[in-house]
């Protein structure tokens, strides 16, 4: 049986060996930075980056203090949880940024305008609904339509079992219908 | 909400929601190797100590001036350090073991 190769980095690390942390944060970058992406937003890419550097400055300062008793992957996706919705509670107050390549990618470029303006008012419906979900409810939506990841790695980066994260999908799903609904949107 | 709900919904999200994965910027390994390296080389720490020695030692001989009691003046050089104790501790705590 070979062993957990981020264990190996782990203690390889803690030796003060910096090419073996470079190699954690080359492995646990993307779904970190995916999972800090997925609760705060489309608008808050650049938040998203900066909550991913925040979660490595820490694991390097902390990495002495990991006990182990989890996967390294568990606690660093744990610290970005955290850490992604301290920072979404901070912005709560501010004016949303959406940069315009959201915008243009947001904007189809088929269909009559009518439907157009049909769809961008759905999509902005969408967005503010999401945003009234409870937190793991829109993170978990996002990762599984906005960014195409599969139960099992959504199941990874919240450390619930799958079949959480199916039973979390089916309640976001009805509880936007609901939401929806209320705000005039009945052909769903 | 029928089966049938579910499924028409999970398709219109599919449609609503699906967009370009986000990426990580070029700059973003440059940028975290630069604040893991960030440290204070030898000569900033020993002015940062000097500073810090001077500052308490002029802090304690106005406070002396002042004719305050020593334990006056302990309590005020003590309870701030106590609180930035506290706040370090706060910070790191906040992660999990």
């Amino acid at each position: 049986m070979s062993a957990d190769p981020d264990a190996v980095l782990v203690a390889r690390s803690r030796e003060g060996d910096e090419r073996a942390f470079a190699e954690l944060v080359h492995r646990h970058r993307a779904p970190v930075f995916r999972l800090a992406a997925s609760i705060l937003g489309r608008g808050c890419l650049a938040e998203a980056e900066d909550v991913t550097q925040d979660v490595f400055v820490r694991v390097h300062h902390a990495l002495q203090t990991f006990r182990g008793d989890a996967q390294f992957g568990s606690w660093v996706y744990r610290i970005a949880f955290n850490q992604a919705l301290n920072v979404k509670a901070r912005m709560r107050y501010r004016a949303p940024h959406l940069p315009a390549d959201v915008l243009s990618a947001a904007a189809s470029p088929e269909g009559s305008p009518y439907q157009q303006l049909h769809e961008s008012r759905q999509a902005q419906a969408l967005d503010d609904c999401v945003a009234e979900l409870p937190e793991v409810y829109q993170s978990a939506l996002r990762l599984y339509y906005w960014m195409g990841a599969d139960v099992d790695e959504i199941a990874r980066l919240l450390a619930v079992p799958a079949n959480t994260v199916k039973s979390y999908l089916h309640r976001a799903r009805r509880l936007l219908r609901g939401l929806l609904q209320e705000r005039g949107h009945d052909e769903l | 909400m029928t089966s049938s709900d579910d499924q028409r919904m999970d398709a219109w999200l599919a449609r609503t929601m699906a967009a370009e994965p986000p990426r990580l910027t070029p700059a973003f390994d440059r940028r975290l190797d630069e604040r893991l390296h960030r440290r204070l080389g030898s000569g900033a720490r020993w002015t940062l100590g000097l500073y810090a020695g001077a500052s308490l030692a002029a802090s304690l001989w106005v406070m002396r001036s002042a004719a305050l009691d020593w334990s006056v003046i302990t309590g005020a050089v003590l309870i701030p350090a106590a609180l930035l104790a506290v706040v370090s501790r706060y910070y790191r705590s906040t992660i999990p073991p």
